[in-house]
């Protein structure tokens, strides 16, 4: 296809205008699959309920250090209040299986939500690890931004400094928030996929 | 080994290790003992040791920080794989002194139901060059201080940290390596 597009485009030098705009047509981003999971009301959420706003999916196991990394410094609640002021909604989602780490019920994540001073949109329970799976969540945290047309635009780790150490958010260089304010303007996401960092996931 | 151990043993077990372990600092120049206590698995532990006792001006030796990882629990490599994080040393050394990228042994892979990590189990012998200042005074002593975080994963993650710190003697007239650095090599995945 790449042959037949600089093919086009030579073409196009030679006197054919109109074919050069094709080359520069970003490519297609990838959907986000649609799931069913519970929130702490016992609610079924889907993803077509976010639908037409910008969706911030974050993995979390509040037991983990990275995740307290986070937390204990106030960096995500943050970052989760500023962009739900601008519209985003912004889902915290629990793989954690039953008696492994991290796992809580609805009331126990209420209690831990409050604790950390974090209201998100939703909170989604995922004790058998299908959303987790269907996403491909492998560390807490791990973020997926999802545009309102219902395509991934961000996947990956919160910033670029894999560490448990608090000292190393003051040189963060946070990706959310960079994918977040370049989508909310409208204009292209820098980087849209990164390795995330954490603990596993504790399916 | 230790951590075959039932939980209440190693506590007296702990003790004597350390006891032992700065013992045996005196005599045989490693660096000294740290324990990070872990949730419910015993203890990681971490040593600082060098490659000599002595160097001459100019001359590049190893620090070698030999990590114990509970059994049934790993520590990571660089790349860590899908979670984890690989270990964070920081040496502080005295004006002089050049410092290089620290190396770390073959790692082997974990599996877990989130994917495939990279690191190691048992013990780990991360090491670091450095060479003295060609300038420095014969017959000194240089402190060294490594800041190590590293992370300890079973079905849980604790993170660890401490401080360790070691001296290297700098004499112009001879180079004394260390007898245990070949052996720490052995136990250390090396």
């Amino acid at each position: 296809m790449r042959n037949v597009a600089r093919l086009l485009e030579i073409v196009a030098v030679s006197g054919l205008m109109a074919a050069s705009a094709r080359s520069e047509e970003p490519p297609a981003l990838p959907a986000a699959p649609d799931f069913a999971a519970r929130d702490l009301a016992g609610e079924t959420r889907t993803l077509g309920d976010f639908k037409g706003k910008f969706l911030v999916l974050e993995w979390t196991n509040f037991d983990c250090p990275f995740v307290k990394k986070h937390y204990a410094s106030g960096n995500l609640p943050a970052l989760q209040k500023t962009y739900m002021e601008k519209g985003v909604a912004w889902v915290l989602v629990c793989s954690s299986a039953p008696g492994k780490q991290g796992h809580g019920t609805a009331e126990e994540w209420r209690e831990r939500l409050a604790k950390a001073g974090c209201a998100p949109t939703a909170m989604l329970l995922d004790p058998e690890g299908k959303l987790g799976r269907l996403y491909g969540a492998k560390t807490t945290p791990h973020i997926f931004i999802v545009n309102p047309e219902g395509r991934f635009v961000y996947r990956g780790a919160v910033d670029d400094q894999p560490s448990f150490d608090p000292a190393t958010l003051e040189k963060a260089r946070n990706y959310v928030r960079a994918a977040l304010d370049a989508a909310l303007a409208g204009r292209p996401i820098e980087t849209a996929e990164t390795t995330a960092y954490g603990c596993s996931v504790k399916y | 080994m230790w951590y075959d151990i039932p939980v209440r043993a190693r506590k007296a077990l702990y003790l004597r290790e350390t006891v032992f372990s700065i013992l045996a600092c005196w005599g045989f120049g490693c660096g000294c003992c740290v324990v990070r206590p872990l949730a419910d698995a015993g203890d990681s532990r971490a040593m600082l040791f060098a490659s000599h006792r002595s160097v001459r001006p100019g001359e590049t030796f190893e620090l070698g920080l030999l990590l114990t990882v509970p059994r049934g629990w790993h520590t990571y490599g660089d790349p860590p794989g899908d979670a984890g994080m690989p270990p964070r040393l920081t040496l502080r050394a005295p004006d002089g002194f050049s410092v290089g990228l620290p190396r770390l042994p073959r790692a082997r892979e974990f599996r877990d139901a989130a994917g495939m990590s990279r690191g190691y189990a048992g013990r780990v012998l991360f090491r670091i060059p450095i060479t003295a200042p060609p300038s420095a005074a014969s017959a000194s002593v240089h402190p060294l201080h490594l800041n190590a975080q590293w992370l300890v994963c079973g079905q849980t993650c604790i993170p660890c940290e401490t401080n360790l710190t070691i001296s290297i003697a700098v004499a112009a007239e001879r180079s004394v390596p260390a007898a245990e650095w070949a052996d720490l090599l052995k136990q250390g995945q090396w």
